[in-house]
């Protein structure tokens, strides 16, 4: 029973990823190697003919090898993994001439032929074997987690024959031929001594979370690594900070907040309050929101790489977690390159009555200062007096300002109209030149009219601009530092940097 | 000397009816047309009527100031006798017609209407004295912000029909000006807005007759008041007949018209620089510089017109209103009462204030 168990994983073993089996000797002639004993003779003789044909097939060597070494499964079966998905086309496309050693990444000097199956490519030689082995199990984790290609390429030249016209359109086609996934993320190495550069590119959904000015700020990171030639440290890094981006695509809340329950007013991931304030704020905010229907929230954020999809992230978390309905969440933004204070109300009766944009927008505006120069509790107590009093306060449809007006307009208009009665109460003469002039006899006797000069004068026009507004949910936003945008249009987004 | 209009076939007094314009006799409803009644007492010079002379190229000095009668004041007899009751009238100097203060006959008194004393034309009344009490019942209760009180009770004290003196002036006025015009355009170039402004020099003369225009020549009647009560409808402009006054109260003038010019030029001025201004279009904007205006009389009419006066009582007030019996015309100013003038207020401001809540409220904001 074990030995059937054990021949038919070595022939699928074979069958998907020929070039990986291993064997201590062997050479073209003899393609199986039984240095387990499994297979009788006729077997063994079968298995030759087979292995023989889909050699001749493919081209390739195609060797079987059987061992009584225990280390050996284990390392087959984590790389297994790299490729359990198209088997033809992999066996298609695999063209390898020499043995390779399990545990070293494939090398190829020629025009890439890649496998979907592979996700890193050490082109340029920059990793360690452990630490290939580490990027690879890491990439693969996370491609799976995400249901998409997460890609690490290292390459000396352009990848190819140089008909590419940059790193970036060459990736891209890599990217189309052979099979990635439409949302994949790409992190490709140049290392071609003239031009060495460093490239993120995001895909298809992905593009999204990793926006161009994302990438940007991945590449940046990432080049001090890549000057002092610690590749894997760089590598690490992008993986870290597209798992970051990601994780609010699919799982917005294990990485970085818990899921809120009703109570859970304050949260600080950026660790801008002591335990103590903490519970003082907590409090604060308790008190306010049992006095009316409007919950108010505060989060506070240290990583976040895009501040340009804050209130979108603010909007996924109020969501998921069903906050949506008298709910307003202040979000504090404290990155590294991003710092950023939106507000956001949810609920139609709120955004419309309560916490409108123009409302949310006024709380950012007010916080702004204390948060740029770090006086947290100064800003949170801004906050809660701020948007306590809008929570309680129902705005006017029509602004206070403008009602002042228009009554004082109305004032204006009554006042003359009362003026115009008093006047019309006693009658006023009717007639006018027209009634006792002669007819006919008006005449003009002489009229001059002499053009004298010109003046011209030129006033600067000032453009005005205009904004938008959201329903169901309102927004206030404020950039602490930093900045940068996204741009639509593109089917990918990417950031590079040189180094 | 009294004149005293008799009904020929009863021998009552007649007196001059406003709404059939007739002569009529109060006892027996005869009636007879004022021409018939005509003495002739009421010349007038047929060439000043018809003075056609368009003279308005220039000619304008050879205006002759002309007036149709000359006029004095030396008439100091006031001794008059009623010829139904034989009682003697004492009255002011200035009147001419009235009632017999003891038999209420109409007296036309004229010797103070003949000579150089009589009026050139009328207005006769259209609106009888019911029809005046009406109509001034009618304004009082529309007016929006006078006391109810004064709307609902008639406390019409007198109510008096009296031709007021009139000077009626034919003019010429002449006008001429210097101007500052100029024409703006404005246009977008770029980010700029360029405003072109073309700067002329304006020069303007011109010349306007103006016809019949009166001016009140009674010093007890007040000037503004009068000048409300215009126009007159000169469709009904007569030659003077003491006829006419029967039955009303009548005064002569207290200034001449060569003392009245200068409130004729007032008005003639404005007419003129009005009609010089109606001149200068398509500019936009006028600035004067230098103007002249000067009006030169070419005709005066010693003319009376009908009013209706009113004396009424309010609060220990007494008002006075002043009605064209021709056109039945009000002038005079009704008390006010602040509450309806709050009220009235208060209302317009809160529906103004609500139809401009209503547009900004479903227009969007404003600000």
């Amino acid at each position: 029973m074990k030995k059937y168990l054990l021949s038919f994983l070595v022939l699928i073993t074979l069958l998907i990823c020929p070039s990986l089996v291993v064997s201590a000797n062997v050479t073209t002639k003899d393609r199986l190697n039984d240095d387990a004993k499994l297979f009788s003779w006729g077997e063994s003789s079968d298995i030759k003919d087979k292995l023989k044909e889909l050699s001749e097939l493919y081209d390739a060597d195609i060797i079987v090898a059987t061992t009584k070494d225990p280390a050996l499964p284990e390392v087959d079966l984590e790389d297994l993994e790299l490729g359990e998905i198209n088997l033809e086309q992999a066996s298609l496309k695999e063209t390898a001439t020499e043995e390779p050693d399990i545990d070293e990444p494939v090398v190829e000097e020629r025009k890439p032929q890649f496998s979907k199956s592979k996700r890193v490519m050490d082109y340029a030689a920059l990793f360690t074997k452990e630490e290939f082995k580490d990027i690879a199990k890491q990439v693969n984790a996370l491609s799976k987690q995400y249901k998409l290609d997460i890609v690490v390429i290292t390459t000396n030249d352009i990848l190819g024959d140089g008909s590419y016209a940059d790193f970036d359109a060459s990736l891209e086609r890599f990217h189309d031929e052979n099979g990635y996934d439409r949302d994949s993320v790409f992190l490709g190495i140049n290392m071609d001594p003239d031009n060495r550069e460093v490239i993120v590119q995001a895909y298809g959904k992905s593009q999204k979370y990793i926006p161009d000015e994302v990438a940007y700020n991945i590449t940046e990171s990432m080049v001090s690594d890549l000057k002092a030639q610690k590749y894997a440290k760089a590598t690490n890094t992008f993986i870290k900070r597209a798992n970051n981006r990601l994780s609010i695509l699919l799982e917005p809340f294990e990485r970085k907040l818990p899921k809120i329950e009703k109570g859970d007013y304050l949260i600080d991931d950026a660790h801008i309050l002591t335990n103590e304030q903490k519970q003082i704020y907590l409090n604060k905010l308790f008190k306010k929101n049992e006095n009316h229907d409007i919950d108010l929230y505060v989060i506070t954020l240290d990583e976040f790489d895009s501040y340009s999809s804050l209130s979108g992230y603010v909007d996924t978390l109020a969501d998921e977690n069903g906050l949506n309905d008298n709910v307003g969440i202040l979000a504090i933004l404290l990155g590294d390159a991003h710092r950023e204070v939106v507000m956001a109300g949810y609920g139609e009766k709120n955004t419309r009555s309560y916490l409108t944009d123009a409302r949310c927008q006024n709380i950012t505006d007010s916080l702004t200062d204390d948060l740029a120069a770090a006086k947290y509790t100064d800003a949170l107590d801004t906050y809660l007096s701020q948007a306590g009093m809008y929570v309680t306060m129902k705005e006017l449809p029509v602004p206070l300002s403008v009602i002042l007006t228009e009554l004082f307009i109305s004032a204006m208009l009554g006042v003359i109209y009362v003026c115009i009665l008093i006047y019309n109460a006693s009658a006023h003469s009717k007639a006018t030149r027209h009634t006792y002039q002669e007819p006919g006899s008006a005449q003009v006797l002489a009229r001059i009219d002499n053009y004298t000069h010109t003046t011209v004068t030129k006033t600067k026009i000032e453009s005005s601009s205009s904004s938008g507004s959201r329903s169901h949910s309102s927004h206030g936003r404020s950039r602490v530092g930093g900045g940068g945008h996204s741009h639509g249009g593109s089917r990918h987004s990417s950031g590079r940097s040189r180094f | 000397m009294v004149i005293q209009y008799k009904c020929p076939d009863c021998g009552a007094d007649l007196f001059y009816d406003a709404e059939t314009q007739k002569m009529k006799c109060g006892s027996c409803g005869y009636t007879n047309d004022i021409t018939a009644t005509n003495d002739k007492n009421g010349r007038i010079d047929p060439a000043a009527l018809n003075d056609n002379v368009h003279e308005i190229n220039g000619d304008f000095e050879d205006f002759q100031e002309q007036s149709t009668f000359t006029t004095f004041n030396s008439n100091d007899a006031v001794h008059y006798v009623c010829r139904n009751c034989g009682a003697e009238l004492i009255t002011s100097p200035e009147v001419t017609a009235t009632t017999c203060s003891y038999c209420d006959a109409p007296m036309v008194l004229g010797d103070r209407l003949s000579g150089c004393m009589a009026p050139a034309l009328v207005v006769p009344f259209t609106i009888s004295k019911q029809q005046a009490d009406e109509a001034f019942t009618k304004w009082r209760k529309r007016g929006k912000v006078t006391p109810t009180e004064f709307q609902q009770a008639s406390r019409v004290k007198s109510l008096t029909g009296m031709y007021v003196p009139f000077w009626l002036y034919d003019a010429n006025g002449r006008g001429e000006g210097h101007f500052h015009a100029t024409k703006k355009r404005s246009y977008r170039s770029g980010d700029y807005r360029i405003t072109e402004t073309k700067h002329y020099d304006v020069y303007r003369k011109v010349s306007i007759n103006y016809d019949k225009i009166p001016v009140d020549a009674s010093k007890k009647m007040p000037d503004a008041m009068m000048d409300n009560l215009e126009p007159f409808d000169y469709k009904d402009l007569h030659n003077f007949a003491p006829a006419y006054l029967s039955g009303y109260i009548s005064e002569k003038y207290d200034f001449t018209d060569t003392e009245l010019f200068p409130r004729l030029q007032q008005r003639t001025n404005r007419y003129t620089q009005n009609f010089l201004m109606s001149t200068i279009k398509g500019y936009s904007s006028v600035t004067a510089t230098g103007t002249h205006y000067e009006t030169r009389k070419r005709n005066s009419y010693y003319t009376l017109m009908p009013v209706w006066m009113f004396a009424y009582q309010y609060k220990g007030k007494e008002y006075m209103y002043v009605m064209n019996g021709q056109t039945g015309v009000v002038v005079g100013k009704p008390p006010i009462s602040v509450p309806k003038v709050l009220l009235r207020f208060s209302v317009f401001t809160i529906i103004c204030f609500l139809i401009l809540y209503i547009i900004t409220y479903f227009g969007g904001t404003i600000s």
